[in-house]
């Protein structure tokens, strides 16, 4: 391991791509209009508010919170939220939760990350994060 | 500069120094990083031996206390921020129980230490892990690992195998992108699903493989070894050994102890006797060297040349070499099960001296489940800082939600929970309520241990031993799935009812279901508490009634009405002050200590209000509308210039010219029970609207007034009744009274009529006997109206001329009138009224109340008329059920907010709405209460078209939902707007 698993963003690794890089993304904060830049904001709390009230959630063993959310628009924002870290590899998701720079990861539906790995990496690394967890609505989790 | 000041600017300046030599520290650097951790102005929590003064005796005990000293706090050496650290610490606190250990790791950390190793031991879920990694995380933001000794060989924290992957880990992204794209050879697919560790390789639903590559890579000698040979194959296979850059090999490399030892980190060593037996022997140097026994040693790596692998061939720890951020704690498991985890070598015991940490009391459940509700323990801050808590608790709050976020950034700030903040606005709620969750808990994890258990009941031997103990374990991790689950709003089940109007027309039902209640925004908090309870109640029937243990299901059921879990009614009407778990951790939305808030929310609602109601105000600033301060002044004004029992309403006042003065104003209540009212002819136009009186039952302050003035103090209802009562049995009397006095007249034609007496002649004297008992008995029913006319404070001449009267006649017929007091009820000086009539002015001891006012409905085209609005309290669980006509959805939101459950009549699905809403507001009420909160409703109401030969027919068969939605008010309340002056609030 390098530098005790120490990488900084710049050394990033496949899977993982910072938020607001996803596909139609919404223009970025710098280029958007104030007005819009505002509409982002209140999307990206609204969109948290909605999955903390609504969604099943799990306490990790260091106190992360891993929510459990049905791909929908809440995703969606959160996807392009640039302080989002998103992760599609376990590798990816280790480094974020490394990383004291990236508070908040998103794991997208499809990502190779499945919950009894999510959870023995989480055990390995004393942090406390919150992540969110996309699932096909069919196939949602019931923390 | 003061010293904080400088520490805080100097923050950025600490990084790397943990990693730096004690030695080489200067005086400087120490001081930069060193934090106070309980000083006499900041106490810390801290459990530990308190001598204790008891009625002249002293005595040893365990107290929960502070660390309160600004010469000796404890210390913690830093390179974070002072507030990000002290916010941990508070959020993160170890229970009671373990806040000594944490009080020893700090002390073992500081640089003059040469102890630098400590090993806890204790149940599943206890928090030891947790500990070793807050203390780590308060160290720096380094990553903190936690290395999992399960099943592993001990040597491996001095020298480890690893695989290496070569530079950009290239054989591994290989296979990875073989195994998405579904293009990997079938062998190796088999090869790496089976041949590798199994801990580190998953295959997912869709068929796909995920393989954890970092925790592979080091997994400790043995999987290593296995996994390189399963790679070297598949790599061939899949051709890729070919490739350039796909490297596999296998090295040996300093293990983690000797890493951390040489980077200065502070790691924690899990589950330590669960670790490969007989493989820590080759600790015991270096253990010896970590608890400061000996300050030289060196380790020899047996991997060296194995396997033409490379690597060190040995380490030497120095004592001079200590890095100040270095320190290992060790946890390992209580239970030595014999299987996983195992007894300790004589000598690791010896130098290490395990700490045992105890099993959880009812202060350390209670921490935890504060924490896990809220983010912080906030049973144990409000233990430290009673007193204070108590004498400002709007400061309390202050402090807690500053805790919640010390330290925090925006995107973690962001990130809380909103019911975290909710509830600790209601930190009472969550002490209350926490304090009997955390004896519920206890209490189910004494019935699961077979040793407490069959202390508690012998005949759960059958029920209760060790396999299910382990099965259910009921421990802290459990306490966090529960109260996790209840979060998130779900679906509820609620009682099966055979007359639910259930839709049974199959062709309907092959079509998506019409959403004919549109769902009404409801936060998190509002019913959080009955989805907990609901939970644990489903979780006892789950874990012992449903698995065949039915003596331990009677044992928890028991326990959960106990601890007050669930708002059961155990006695009907029973008042207490203590709140059940439910109600305490249903939040009402203005329900919290903090004023200003209150205010905050009130002023938002009414300009809401004023907006919707009245389209000439066009502002959008709330401000605009009514202010802050003039809200608050409002609300206080009614605290302070109305009498608890004032028969007054308040009504928002939509007059946009005064309205910003006056946010409310005054309304009467005009009861036509009230014989003075008898006459009243109501006008529709002046009656208070429908929507103003229907926004006041969610108003803070207006809410509890006008609920008070819908009630009668006056008993005019039950006057009523009973002067009606009394006339009724008048009439029967009096007519039989002049029927015997005909027929006597018809049946005597020779009787003296001089002086009008009858002598008791002939065959008339019986005649006579009947007329006079008939007489006293209406002279004994004038007594009885008398008396209570009397308790009612109302004048009785009317009463007293006619005894008079009657006394005479009695006389006349030679009757005997000496036994004035038979039968008669004597003067008590209270009202003694049957219970329909006592819910009906909300004076039952049931606790239930229930009546029906009048308002004004204006529809679309202008035109008003009167409608009536019930109202159903229950005093004892605090629900109030209204049904009236519609509600906008704001005002909907914030009924169930406040707790108000509102029915629109008009609603097509309002029979099955109410059913659900009065099985609730009545929930443990019995058959008469039901059937008298019925008749208080009709007392004032009457069904519509009902020849009145059949009214009472009709009424018996009346469900509550048909008075409810159909009926129409015959002795009304009506709500009249004050015209003349109107008192303004």
């Amino acid at each position: 391991m390098t530098e005790n698993g120490k990488k900084e963003k710049n050394g990033k690794a496949d899977g993982y791509r910072e938020g607001g890089a996803a596909p139609a993304a919404s223009p970025s904060l710098s280029a958007a209009s104030g007005a819009e830049a505002d509409m982002d904001i209140v999307a990206r709390q609204a969109a948290r508010l909605k999955i903390t009230e609504e969604c099943p959630v799990e306490i990790l063993p260091h106190g992360s919170r891993l929510y459990f959310v049905a791909k929908g628009w809440e995703t969606s924002i959160i996807e392009k939220d640039p302080d989002v870290r998103v992760v599609e590899t376990l590798k990816a998701f280790e480094e974020a939760l490394r990383d004291p720079k990236a508070e908040t990861v998103f794991i997208p539906e499809g990502a190779r990350v499945t919950l009894p790995q999510l959870m023995r990496i989480s055990r390995r690394n004393a942090v406390e994060k919150v992540i969110y967890k996309e699932e096909n609505k069919g196939e949602q989790s019931d923390a | 500069m003061s010293r904080k000041g400088t520490k805080k600017d100097n923050a950025n300046n600490k990084a790397g120094l943990l990693q730096k030599k004690i030695a080489d520290l200067t005086a400087e650097d120490l001081d930069n990083l060193e934090l106070p951790l309980g000083t006499a102005s900041r106490p810390y929590p801290m459990w530990g031996t308190v001598v204790v003064d008891e009625d002249g005796h002293q005595s040893i005990e365990q107290r929960l206390g502070a660390v309160k000293d600004d010469e000796e706090p404890l210390r913690l050496y830093s390179e974070r921020k002072y507030e990000e650290v002290i916010g941990m610490m508070y959020r993160d606190m170890p229970t009671p129980s373990m806040m000594p250990m944490q009080k020893d790791i700090l002390e073992m950390l500081k640089p003059e230490s040469k102890n630098r190793i400590y090993f806890m031991k204790g149940d599943p879920g206890a928090g030891k892990s947790f500990l070793g990694g807050l203390v780590g995380r308060a160290q720096s933001e380094r990553p903190v690992e936690i290395f999992d000794c399960g099943g592993k060989n001990m040597n491996d924290l001095l020298f480890e195998m690893v695989l290496d992957f070569g530079k950009g880990d290239a054989l591994p992204q290989a296979i990875d992108k073989r195994l998405a794209a579904g293009a990997i050879e079938p062998l190796s697919y088999g090869l790496l699903k089976n041949g590798l560790p199994e801990k580190y390789v998953e295959e997912t639903e869709d068929g796909k493989l995920v393989i954890d590559w970092e925790g592979l890579k080091e997994s400790g000698t043995e999987n290593v070894e296995k996994a390189y040979a399963v790679l070297t194959k598949v790599s061939k296979l899949e051709g890729l050994d070919s490739a350039g850059g796909n490297a596999l090999g296998m090295n040996s490399q300093y293990g983690l102890a000797i890493r951390d030892f040489i980077e200065g980190n502070f790691s924690t060593y899990d589950e330590y006797n669960k670790s490969k037996e007989g493989t820590d022997n080759a600790l015991q140097t270096f253990l010896q060297f970590a608890n400061g026994e000996i300050d030289e040693c060196t380790v020899v790596n047996p991997l060296k040349n194995k396997d033409q692998t490379s690597g060190p061939s040995e380490f030497t720890f120095r004592r001079e070499d200590t890095k100040l951020g270095w320190g290992i704690v060790m946890t390992g498991n209580a239970v030595e099960d014999g299987t996983t985890t195992r007894s300790l070598n004589k000598s690791v015991y010896s130098r290490l001296t395990p700490v045992t940490i105890p099993k959880p009391s009812l202060m350390d459940w209670q921490h935890r489940i504060c924490q896990i509700m809220t983010g912080l323990p906030v049973s144990t801050l409000y233990r430290t800082f009673k007193d204070k808590a108590d004498k400002d608790p709007e400061q309390f709050t202050e402090m807690l939600l500053y805790w919640r976020q010390a330290g925090l950034s925006e995107e973690q700030k962001a990130n809380i929970p909103q019911i975290h903040t909710s509830l600790l606005k209601n930190w009472k709620n969550v002490i209350e309520a926490s304090e009997k969750l955390a004896k519920f808990y206890k209490g189910w994890a004494e019935l699961t241990d077979p040793d407490k258990a069959l202390i508690k009941d012998g005949n759960l031997v059958d029920e209760v031993d060790e396999e299910y103990q382990k099965e259910v374990s009921i421990d802290f991790r459990k306490v966090i799935q529960h109260i996790q689950y209840a979060m998130p709003i779900r679906a509820k089940m609620s009682r099966a009812n055979p007359s639910d109007d259930v839709d049974f027309n199959p062709k309907s039902w092959a079509a998506e279901p019409a959403k004919r209640i549109k769902r009404q925004k409801e936060s998190i908090e509002r019913n959080f508490g009955t989805r907990l309870t609901d939970l644990l109640a489903d979780k006892l029937y789950e874990t012992a009634g449903g698995a065949g243990k039915p003596g331990l299901y009677k044992h928890l059921k028991e326990l959960m009405k106990q601890c007050g879990l669930k708002d059961l009614h155990l006695q009907e009407g029973a008042h207490s002050s203590a709140k059940s778990v439910e109600s305490a951790l249903n939040i009402n939305l203005f329900d919290t200590t903090d004023l200003n808030e209150q205010v905050k929310l009130a002023q938002k609602m009414f300009a809401d209000y004023v907006r919707e109601s009245n389209p000439e105000v066009k502002a959008t600033d709330d401000n605009a509308i009514v202010t802050v301060a003039q809200m608050k002044e409002t609300l206080e004004r009614v605290k302070t210039h109305l009498s608890e029992d004032a028969p007054v309403f308040l009504i928002p006042n939509t007059d946009p010219e005064t309205l910003s003065s006056n946010p409310f104003v005054t309304a009467e209540k005009i009861d036509v029970a009230d014989e003075k009212n008898r006459d009243f002819e109501p006008v529709t136009e002046e009656l208070v609207d429908h929507d103003a009186f229907m926004m006041t039952l969610a108003f803070p302050k207006a809410a509890d007034q006008n609920l008070k003035a819908v009630w009668d103090k006056e008993n005019n209802l039950a006057l009523l009744l009973m002067k009606s009562n009394y006339a009724q049995k008048r009439i029967d009397l009096e007519s039989d009274i002049e029927e015997l006095k005909a027929a006597k007249n018809a049946a005597a034609p020779s009787t003296d009529e001089t002086d009008g007496v009858s002598g008791p002649t002939g065959g008339v004297f019986g005649d006579d006997d009947t007329l006079v008992e008939k007489q006293k008995e209406l002279l004994d029913l004038l007594k009885k109206e008398a008396a209570q006319l009397k308790d009612f404070n109302q004048p009785t001449d009317e009463v007293d001329t006619y005894m008079k009267e009657l006394r005479k006649e009695i006389k006349a017929a030679g009757g005997d009138i000496e036994d004035e007091t038979r039968t008669v009820t004597p003067f008590t000086g209270d009202v003694i009224l049957d219970d329909d009539v006592k819910i009906a002015e909300n004076d039952s001891d049931t606790g239930i109340g229930a009546t029906t006012v009048v308002v004004k409905s204006v529809n679309e085209n202008g035109e008003a008329k009167a409608v009536p609005v019930h109202i159903i309290v229950n005093n004892s669980s605090k629900k109030t059920l209204v049904v009236g006509g519609a509600a906008s959805d704001r005002l909907s939101t914030l009924f169930r907010e406040v707790g108000v459950r509102h029915i629109n009549r008009d609603d097509q699905n309002a029979a099955a709405q109410l059913r659900d809403a009065l099985a609730d507001i009545m929930r443990g009420a019995s058959e008469d209460t039901r059937n008298n909160v019925k008749s208080a409703l009709l007392f004032r109401n009457d069904p519509v078209g009902v020849d009145e030969s059949k009214i009472i027919e009709h009424n018996e068969k009346a469900s509550m939902e048909d008075i409810l939605l159909s009926y129409e008010p015959y002795l009304g309340k009506y709500l009249v707007a004050n015209k003349q002056a109107p008192r303004q609030m």
